[in-house]
């Protein structure tokens, strides 16, 4: 009987000081994580081929997926037959200072595309300027010519087609995919 | 494979030894002890496996059998409340033998079935796989092993990553026991699969419905425990060899165990257990799954103590596991999801390899137990039970925009680390006037670090719980009461634009239990169990926040939900006869502030297009269900099994069905046992066809696609044992989707994406060897 109770108590010890001495790590308080390759910002440039002027389009979600709705939303708002260089950028402006992500796209060219997508009954074509050292468009550089007036919505995707590029629009991973909408005026 | 070829001519060099004469007139007898008291155990049983022979114990434990034939011996020794004990013995010569069995085991144990008649003993409803029926398993992981039990079914994310799903719940709702341990790692994710090996266990027990009062909360859709098989009680050494060969995925696995109890130490034993899997692409009907290749490797050691009245085992064991994710499955936005939805076949296919890129899981589990038990002649068996575990988690996704440097390519996109510490100490008394039963404290310490990104939060918790379990017994009635009180306190810590929060929860309950059970020797038995068990919400559901990567989906969690109680019924019949045995289970569970997922509409818009969104939510349900077995002898050689599970969940606040629970299912075996000829003993062949109803309880427009529809698979098998000089070798060739049917399964992520996994032949052989 002495003997048992001698158990019964060792037990109640040793767990009580299992569970106080052995605790926690002190490892409670979170990484600030900064999620990698984050892209916060699509930014269309249209320069005006003629006058040389620039309007700048732009989606940014500063949080990145989820959190906070898109900041800024841009509506894309171009002459009636006018001839544009359109140059599409990314950005992280979720670090500073601001990462440029398209030197990234255009460094693993072969590995990426854009796709322009434009909705039916919207007066404006897209085509490709620039080259991937296969020989196969990037889309980062491109032109765009307007004729009528009209409305829809432009579609940017980035594809990631990593060894199967293939200048399909469904192959491959989307890293990026906004639909903007746009005016033809 | 040179793993085929290595294992036909084991069998064909194993057959072609020659039987030898042998002296026939020799006696085994002996005595059947209790393993921490000594007592002799009147009526035990024993079974020679290799004679066929069985004899029962007298009323001091003493037992004999005469005119035996000098061999190896596998000798079966059972006892009511015991676990079965496997005996090998090298028989040259008369003798006397002390065996001795564990009958002191956990409460729950002493709900034993008998092993014979597989009645109901316990309130509970309690399935057991071990024997032979975990022979036929081997190689498996938990997940898929445990399908063939009735109710219980498996939520995969394709065919390594099973979860076992029991009555419908799964995850946090369903807790693991791995050699007495509560199993702690990510158990939120449906396709985080649980960390064990399951060529560790000698026997699994699917408990279904909830058991909290005796395991703790959480413990409230059922309970599985993975036991290994007790340490060896006789001076020797012994091992076991198993091997496994899978056709589809052009694998196998390699497992083996070598135990022992040294002369010279002699309250000491050993064990050391290890097994390896690889396995290469799945094979669907049409086309390979590219990048499902998997490798796992495990080992365990355990020493343990044993004298007069102490035991004492200290175990360590370490679970590793590299799994390929289906390349075509791991898309980056809704756009390409549906365009993979709409695709007959995946976007992404290409021939066998077993090459591992990414995406990938890497996973690492730790765990180190100890266990004591000190047995009082007056007071009862005190057991002390302390845990460490350590669960690594990587997932590595395919990347965005690939960053050339190493560093970059070898960082995971999310990382989990959880430590655990669990203490249980159980007081387990004497038989009292009818009455037995057990006290217990238990205690857990957690601590969760998540790096490279904030789907949950770092978090750590502590819970006890206290519980009163007792039973007791009249000639054919049992009652069955409980009672159980946990606490727990947990703090999250994220941020939240840049500066850190750190909110805390507290959660504490009652669990109860009351349960009845007849037995009526001849030919009826049933059981009823009324019990009560909660749980609080688990980290993911408080505060997942942002996009699920594998998922597509963006998730939030609420950290305003409450504790989920669940109050559920189960009752069970048991009827027999010489040639009869059918089972018949019908539960209800009704579960107030049931979490779920819900989707919400818009699509939340993000630079990568639009994403679906879901939030936990809180709703009441009710699940009910309707399990039934029959075995029928038709004449001696065939046996007829059928086996049902139905099942229904409906949401109660919302008046629809509940989605993501198992579809109904039907299936049927036909076995035939050959007669003994030669070395082979045991020689039976089966057939089995099971049917898997379309899941018509869901919503198309809720889902990414609809429901697939109904199939039927085929299967055979074959097996024997095959007695050589040394050893008894069992083996079996088993052909699963034997018509190489194509289909998808619902609760099967894949399905989305891919057909299932095609024809597989698979091999099995495991070998006894005594040192």
């Amino acid at each position: 009987m002495k003997n048992s109770k001698l158990i019964i108590y060792s037990l109640v010890i040793g767990v009580t000081g299992m569970l106080t001495f052995t605790g926690c790590k002190d490892e409670e308080v979170p990484d600030i994580v900064n999620e990698e390759e984050l892209i916060t910002t699509v930014s269309l440039a249209f320069e005006n081929t003629i006058t040389g002027d620039v309007s700048t389009f732009i989606f940014k979600d500063i949080d990145g997926p989820g959190g906070a709705l898109p900041g800024q939303f841009d509506t894309v708002r171009l002459a009636a037959d006018s001839e544009y260089n359109l140059t599409t950028s990314l950005l992280n402006e979720s670090v500073s200072p601001a990462e440029d992500i398209t030197a990234e796209v255009e460094a693993e060219g072969v590995d990426h595309q854009f796709f322009y997508t434009i909705s039916a009954g919207l007066n404006i074509t897209i085509t490709y300027n620039d080259i991937d050292a296969n020989g196969n468009p990037i889309g980062i550089i491109n032109s765009a010519s307007t004729t009528g007036v009209s409305s829809g919505f432009v579609t940017v995707i980035l594809k990631h087609q990593p060894d199967i590029k293939d200048g399909n629009i469904t192959t491959g991973d989307t890293d990026v995919e906004v639909m903007f909408v746009a005016e033809i005026e | 494979m040179k793993f085929y070829y290595f294992v036909i001519i084991a069998i064909f060099s194993g057959i072609s030894i020659k039987a030898q004469s042998t002296d026939c007139n020799l006696s085994l007898s002996g005595r059947v002890t209790d393993l921490l008291d000594e007592e002799p155990l009147a009526y035990a049983t024993i079974y020679i496996k290799e004679s066929q022979v069985a004899t029962v114990c007298d009323a001091n434990g003493k037992f004999n059998f005469t005119n035996l034939c000098a061999g190896y011996f596998t000798l079966l020794i059972s006892h009511v409340g015991c676990e079965t004990d496997t005996v090998f013995l090298e028989f040259t010569n008369s003798q006397f033998r002390e065996f001795r069995l564990n009958h002191q085991e956990e409460a729950l144990s002493e709900i034993i079935v008998n092993e014979q008649f597989n009645s109901y003993r316990g309130t509970l409803t309690v399935d057991y796989i071990e024997g032979k029926a975990l022979e036929s398993i081997s190689g498996k992981s938990l997940g898929a092993a445990l399908k063939g039990v009735t109710g219980v079914n498996s939520i995969q994310t394709g065919s390594s990553i099973s979860k076992p799903v029991i009555h419908g719940l799964h995850s946090n709702r369903i807790l693991i026991i791995n050699n007495g341990v509560r199993q702690e790692g990510q158990q939120w994710g449906n396709e985080h699969g649980p960390e064990i090996d399951p060529f560790i266990a000698n026997k699994f027990t699917v408990i279904k419905g909830a058991a909290a009062v005796k395991f703790g909360s959480d413990a409230m859709g059922g309970v599985i425990i993975v036991d290994a098989a007790d340490m060896p009680d006789t001076a020797g050494v012994s091992a076991v060899f198993q091997t496994v060969g899978i056709s589809n995925t052009q694998g196998g696995a390699i497992a083996g165990m070598i135990q022992g109890k040294p002369k010279s130490l002699n309250p000491f034993s050993w064990r050391l257990q290890g097994s390896l899997k690889k396995e290469g692409f799945v094979k669907s009907p049409n086309y390979y799954l590219v990048n499902t290749a998997y490798n796992e490797s495990n080992y365990s050691l355990t020493t343990a103590y044993h004298k007069n009245n102490f035991s004492s085992e200290l175990y360590y064991s370490y679970f590793h596991t590299k799994i390929g994710i289906f390349a075509a499955s791991h898309i980056g936005n809704l756009t390409d999801l549906e365009t993979a939805f709409a695709a007959d076949t995946p976007l992404i296919t290409g021939g066998f390899a077993y090459t591992l890129g990414r995406p990938y899981q890497l996973i690492s589990h730790y765990l180190v137990k100890s266990k004591s038990t000190y047995h009082d002649d007056k007071l009862g068996n005190f057991i002390l039970t302390a845990a460490w575990q350590n669960n690594f988690r990587s997932e590595f996704d395919n990347r965005l925009i690939i960053d050339d440097s190493i560093a970059a390519l070898n960082l995971p996109s999310l990382y989990f680390e959880i430590g655990t510490i669990t203490a249980d100490v159980e007081w387990q008394h004497h038989k009292v006037n009818n009455f037995s039963g057990s006290v217990g404290v238990s205690g857990i310490n957690q601590q969760n670090v998540t790096r490279y990104s904030t789907f949950i939060p770092n978090f750590k918790n502590y819970a006890g719980g206290v519980f009163v379990l007792e039973k007791y017994e009249l000639q054919k009635w049992t009652l069955e009461a409980g009672l159980r009180y946990d606490y727990k306190w947990m703090q999250a810590f994220y941020y939240d634009d840049n500066v850190l929060q750190t909110p805390e929860h507290n959660f504490s309950n009652v669990s109860w239990n009351l349960g009845t059970t007849y037995f009526n020797k001849k030919h009826t038995s049933f059981n009823l169990n009324f019990s009560s068990a909660w749980r609080a919400p688990a980290i993911s559901e408080l505060y997942s926040d942002g996009l699920h990567h594998g998922s597509a989906s963006l998730e939030y969690g609420d950290p305003t939900l409450k504790t989920e109680r669940s109050l559920q019924g189960i009752f069970g019949l048991a009827y027999e006869t010489e040639k009869t045995f059918l089972e018949v289970g019908v539960y209800n569970n009704f579960m107030r502030n049931f979490i779920y997922l819900q989707p919400a509409l818009p699509p939340e818009l993000t630079i990568r297009g639009a994403f679906p969104v879901f939030y936990y939510k809180q709703t009441d349900a009710n699940i009910y269900g309707f399990d039934a077995s029959l075995h029928y002898q038709i004449i001696t050689p065939v046996l007829i099994e059928i086996k049902t599970s139905l099942l229904r969940a409906r949401d109660l606040i919302n008046n629809k069905w509940v989605v993501m629970m198992p579809a109904d299912k039907i299936s049927g075996e036909v076995n035939y046992k050959f007669k003994d000829f030669g070395k082979f003993y045991d020689l039976n062949t089966s057939v089995t066809v099971s049917h898997v109803f379309k899941q018509t309880r869901s919503y198309a427009d809720e889902d990414y696609v609809a429901a697939p529809e109904a199939y039927t698979l085929m299967g055979l098998s074959i097996g024997s044992d095959i007695q050589f000089k040394k050893t008894t070798l069992a083996w079996s060739i088993e052909a699963e989707n034997l018509f190489n049917v194509a289909y998808r399964d619902y609760l099967n992520r894949f399905r989305y994406f891919a057909d299932d996994m095609g024809r597989n032949i698979t091999l099995r052989i495991k070998i006894p060897i005594i040192i």
